[in-house]
């Protein structure tokens, strides 16, 4: 019982030190980088946008703060089309802003354009295991 | 809804609202349209030419019909748009950023026709500037 319980404790202990080394806010990936941040987190969702892109600057303080309230859940990252345009090409990325929902490192939803918070949170939960 | 039916090498593109000013987005898509695309139609009333090409007065003139009509104008006209399109048989419209209305969205979702909003689209895989 006790080893139970000492193996009960650990586990959490692991699962609050791995919540903690999440990130709050969204990160700022280069292509270089981008198959390293897919493994890291079990959940990774990756706004492909521009500064030029209306709509890439509504979402973006939505994913702030989507990234806070799924915090330990769902790590956010935001890629840069201006400047960082191969994994955009190899994801066929058509349309900014583009949100690429990835667990373990798979490609799982693709959501393409503006959606609201409540929207965007209801898509992304079903991402959350 | 795929976004990549909207941009097949293929598809008859129209762009509703073009401009003759170069700092008006009317002129950036249809410029990065023409660029990219082999078939494309100006569309606005108030101009008879843009950068050397035709331009036509409204879809219904056009000489071909269109698989894609892209709306660069204000929301209201947006209204009109999509009923000319459901006229037409023209079957996906993207409406530019602040040219998309709630009025026009559901009409689109009422009669069939595709539609993308609140997108910026982005042309030969990123190789020219999105629009």
């Amino acid at each position: 019982m006790d080893e139970e319980l000492k193996q009960i404790r650990e586990r959490k202990m692991k699962e609050l030190m791995e919540k903690q080394n999440f990130p709050e806010k969204p990160l700022e990936i280069k292509d270089k980088d981008f198959e390293e941040t897919l493994g890291k987190y079990p959940v990774v969702v990756v706004d492909f946008w521009s500064e030029f892109c209306p709509p890439c600057r509504m979402i973006a303080p939505v994913l702030e703060e989507l990234a806070k309230e799924l915090h330990g859940s769902v790590v956010f990252g935001k890629v840069c089309v201006d400047t960082e345009r191969e994994m955009a090409i190899k994801f066929g990325v058509s349309a900014i802003p583009t949100l690429l929902v990835f667990r373990k490192g798979r490609l799982e939803d693709t959501i393409v354009g503006y959606k609201p918070k409540d929207a965007l949170m209801k898509m992304l939960k079903k991402h959350i295991g | 809804m795929n976004v990549r039916s909207f941009l097949r090498k293929e598809n008859v593109m129209a762009v509703v609202g073009v401009t003759t000013k170069p700092e008006k987005w009317g002129y950036r898509v249809y410029r990065t349209l023409r660029e990219s695309f082999p078939r494309v139609y100006a569309v606005n009333p108030k101009y008879k030419k843009i950068v050397g090409d035709k331009c036509y007065a409204s879809l219904k003139s056009l000489p071909e019909k269109p698989d894609v009509v892209i709306t660069v104008v204000p929301p209201e006209v947006t209204e009109d748009v999509v009923k000319s399109c459901r006229e037409l048989g023209i079957r996906m419209v993207w409406m530019q950023p602040g040219s998309e209305s709630k009025k026009a969205i559901e009409f689109c979702g009422r009669n069939g026709i595709e539609c993308m909003h609140s997108a910026c689209f982005v042309v030969d895989g990123l190789k020219k500037r999105f629009v």
